[in-house]
Order: C-alpha cells, then sequence, then structure tokens
C-alpha cells in the first residue's frame, strides 16, 4: 500500500497523486504536510490532483483547494474515476482532465462511454470537460462552456459557448430547447447564426454541413 | 434571540451592495429589530461611510479576530437607531487578516444578541467573498440590470449552489424604466429569466441615494425617496412580510428627488 504523495511536472502544471488507498482525511493531511516541506517551492504553482476512485463531496473539493489556496498554490483541475467526484469538481469550475498534451483520455475507457448528467443550468464561469455524451436539465447560461467528444443535450435554452464532438465525430449532435448561442462548434465545424433560435432544434451534420430540424 | 445571518453579495462591484447593507439595516432598525452589520471589505471599507460613522471608528474587525480588543469595543451605534451597530473593516490590511472561520465564530457570538446581523461582502469571488459567505444563513445578491453585472452575479450563484448555500435571493438595483422602455437597459423579466432566483426586491435609479450617501445617511430615512421606499419593502420582505412590488415605471415627481434630509442628524 503506497501511503506517500507523488508529484511531477507536466504541462499544465504539476500533477500530484494523492495515494487511493488512504480515507480521505488522512490523504488531504498527508498531502499538506507535503507541501508545507517546501512551501517556496509550491507557492505560486498550478496543480492538478489525481484523487484516484475517492468519491468526494463538494465540501471536500472547497476544503481541498482552500488548503492550496492559503499555501499561495492555485488548484485548476483534479483527476478522479469517480463520476461524483468528477461532477462536484465541474460544478466549481475545475477541469477534470488535462490539455491532450498532457494526458489524453484513453479510448474506450469508462469515461468515455459514460454519459454526464448535470442535473441543473450551468452558470457563467463553469467550464464542463467531457469526453462521452453531456445532458444538461437546464440551462447553459453566457459565460458556461461544454467541452465534448460526443454529443449535447440541453432540456433548456443553449446560450452560452459549446464544443461538440471531435473532429473524427460525424455522428455527433446537440439537441437544445431553444439555441440562442453564437458560440457553438460541432466537429470544429462553427455553427452559423442563421439557426433558428424559437422553437427546439437538433443539429447534426449533414454532408460535412450543418443542418438542422425541429426536434420533437 | 437568535439573528438571521444575511450576506450582501454580488460578484461585480459597483453595483451597490455597500448601499443596500446600510440602508436595509437602518429599514430594519426602523422597524424595531435589533441589527449589527459588519463591513466584510478588508482593506477598501465603505460601509462607516455611508452610514455616517467613520468618525467613530476606534477598533475594527481584524482588531476583534486578532484579539486586540473585546467584541463589543469594536461595535459602534448608529446616529439615529439605538439598536442598530456597526463593526468596521480594518483598512490598512486585506482579506487574509480574517478566516472564514473566524467569521463564523465571530457571528455565533453575535446571534445571541441580535435579529438581525448583516454582512457587507467585497466584491469578488476570492478570500473576502468566502469569508463573508461562510457564516450566512441567507444570501442576498445586489445586481445592475446590465449584461456585465448580470454575467457576474450568474458565477456568484453557480459558486453558492456548488458551496451548497442555497439560491439567493435577488436585488435588482438602478433600475431606470425609461431605458429598459427605449430596450437600453435589461428588464427585471431579462434578469430573473438569465438568473432564475427568487427577486426580494427592484430599486429604482434616484439621484436622493447620492445625496443620502454623501450625507451619511441611509436614503430610507428619506420618506419622499423612491430607492428608500424600495429598501423600506426589502427589509419587509426579509422579515417575512408580503409588501406589493411598486410600480417603478411612473414619473417621479421633480421635487421629491431634491427632499431634504436636512433635520436628519
Amino acid at each position: 500500500m503506497s501511503t506517500s504523495i507523488e508529484m511531477k511536472g507536466i504541462r499544465d502544471g504539476l500533477l500530484a497523486t494523492i495515494p487511493n488507498d488512504l480515507p480521505w482525511e488522512e490523504g488531504l493531511r498527508l498531502f499538506c504536510e507535503h507541501l508545507d516541506r517546501q512551501p517556496q517551492f509550491f507557492k505560486g504553482a498550478r496543480l492538478t490532483v489525481d484523487l484516484g476512485t475517492r468519491s468526494l463531496r463538494v465540501n471536500d473539493l472547497v476544503r481541498l483547494r482552500e488548503a492550496l489556496s492559503e499555501r499561495g498554490i492555485s488548484l485548476w483541475a483534479v483527476l478522479s474515476e469517480s463520476p461524483a467526484t468528477m461532477k462536484n469538481a465541474q460544478l466549481l469550475g475545475l477541469a477534470t482532465r488535462l490539455s491532450k498534451t498532457s494526458r489524453a483520455l484513453a479510448p474506450g475507457s469508462a469515461a468515455r462511454e459514460m454519459a454526464l448528467w448535470i442535473p441543473r443550468t450551468v452558470r457563467s464561469g463553469v467550464k464542463i470537460e467531457h469526453s462521452g455524451p453531456v445532458v444538461v436539465i437546464g440551462d447553459v447560461n453566457p459565460g458556461a462552456e461544454i467541452v465534448t467528444a460526443s454529443s449535447l443535450v440541453v432540456w433548456g435554452r443553449l446560450r452560452g459557448r459549446v464544443l461538440v464532438g471531435d473532429p473524427q465525430n460525424a455522428e455527433a449532435f446537440i439537441c437544445t430547447l431553444r439555441f440562442q448561442t453564437t458560440q457553438a462548434t460541432l466537429a470544429s465545424i462553427p455553427l452559423p447564426t442563421s439557426i433558428p433560435t424559437e422553437f427546439p432544434l437538433k443539429i447534426f451534420l449533414e454532408n460535412h454541413l450543418p443542418a438542422w430540424e425541429k426536434w420533437e | 434571540m437568535s439573528a438571521q445571518v444575511v450576506t450582501i453579495t454580488s460578484g461585480k462591484g459597483g453595483v451597490g451592495k455597500t448601499t443596500a447593507v446600510a440602508n436595509i439595516a437602518t429599514a430594519l432598525a426602523a422597524a424595531g429589530q435589533k441589527v449589527v452589520c459588519i463591513d466584510a471589505d478588508i482593506g477598501l471599507r465603505n460601509l462607516d461611510v455611508v452610514m455616517g460613522l467613520e468618525n467613530r471608528i476606534v477598533y475594527d474587525l481584524v482588531d476583534i479576530v486578532e484579539g486586540r480588543c473585546r467584541l463589543r469595543q469594536a461595535m459602534i451605534r448608529d446616529r439615529h437607531f439605538q439598536d442598530l451597530y456597526l463593526i468596521p473593516a480594518a483598512q490598512t490590511r486585506d482579506k487574509t487578516a480574517v478566516s472564514p472561520g473566524d467569521m463564523v465564530d465571530l457571528c455565533n457570538e453575535l446571534r445571541p444578541e441580535f435579529d438581525w446581523i448583516l454582512i457587507d461582502s467585497p466584491a469578488g469571488i476570492e478570500r473576502g467573498f468566502r469569508n463573508a459567505i461562510a457564516p450566512a444563513d441567507r444570501i442576498l445578491l445586489v445586481t445592475n440590470p446590465e449584461v456585465s453585472a448580470v454575467r457576474d452575479a450568474d458565477r456568484v450563484i453557480g459558486i453558492l449552489e456548488a458551496e451548497e448555500k442555497g439560491s439567493p435571493r435577488l436585488i435588482i438595483n438602478r433600475l431606470k424604466p425609461s431605458l429598459v422602455r427605449q430596450n437600453e437597459m435589461l428588464s427585471p423579466e431579462d434578469v430573473l429569466d438569465l438568473l432564475a432566483v427568487p427577486l426580494l426586491g427592484i430599486v429604482p435609479e434616484d439621484e436622493a441615494i447620492l445625496i443620502a450617501t454623501n450625507r451619511g445617511t441611509p436614503v430610507v430615512l428619506n420618506e419622499k425617496s423612491r430607492a428608500g421606499r424600495a429598501f423600506r419593502n426589502i427589509a419587509l420582505r426579509l422579515m417575512g412580510k408580503e409588501v406589493k412590488d411598486e410600480d417603478w415605471d411612473t414619473p417621479e415627481s421633480f421635487w421629491s428627488r431634491f427632499w431634504p434630509l436636512k433635520g436628519r442628524k
């Protein structure tokens, strides 16, 4: 059983791994002790924390962020195999995966297949990144951003920025009750402003060009 | 007695948080409630000025937290109401001088003596904001009907929801019905449509606020001011009373805007 904090440099800053076998309180305590051994080294750092499979609540993540903030460290992403932890991290506006240059999600991994269910409005400042489909029951407000390699369903008004479908994914689509954004791409193709905004729509690609139909 | 802790916040600066705190607190005190205001904007304090108490400050919030004075020594009694107090912020320190835990402890100490504890939050979503929301039972969110202020308010609502603080109640401040009619300003419906949180009240733009602020006399003490009436209504709603919203879209009398505040100390 590993009980030491692993720390390594990545393109996005530093990646810390808190041993999965430790209870969360113990892991957090050990992590803080590790940071306090070299406070000057970590001060000002941009940190990603790998939380393993543990399921953490919003308050746990807030405590982690505050513990880092008190040490002058910025928490910008958490990695986790727990859907609950990922969802809670996204609610706090934290990234939940590294940029492609740092680490790509393995094709066919559980996270790639699993739909992310968001039963509330996605508000300004929140960025959601997910490999699989994303379903929002609520609005996507201006200032919010959703990036998915798969499809997006919004049971509400879509007014934020959305990047849907990776360039190879011609099957990706967007469904929404009101398409009211000017910042949307589908498989990297920008969607035109001529798309109707007054009724529910399904937007998809047809011969590599954006097309839409009433969503009924 | 166990006070309700109400934090007034906004995200964007300059939307009228401090004015709202001073006026709601004064209106609550005028309604017979025991109220204490805490200025949590350490380093940029203003609530003392708006309440006309800046010359009476001896100790401040940081002095209490760091043990240089007792709680009572830092509480300044209002000039108009016996049961209204202010705990001012420190002007020469920064937000890290106080922690969220300190604010919770402070409010717990005050709760038995008051009906209401109103906390004036700094702008932004950093440490000062987190200090201000930590002890809150309820949160009031002030916004102006402007795209940038509403965007920041939306960000704050997202953070409050994520931190399980519940939905705040909204105050739309500085509404100009004439601009709404010309489609030059967001209407209250537009703001509510986007933010989707309960409305506590609408405060119309009113020059009497500027005059009152410069005099250090909250505008709720001006019976003729439209903004003053709006803040009194908000205070009543906070107390659980049902008060209908006035129709702010009626022409304001010329003289009411210049209703003199003289006679008030």
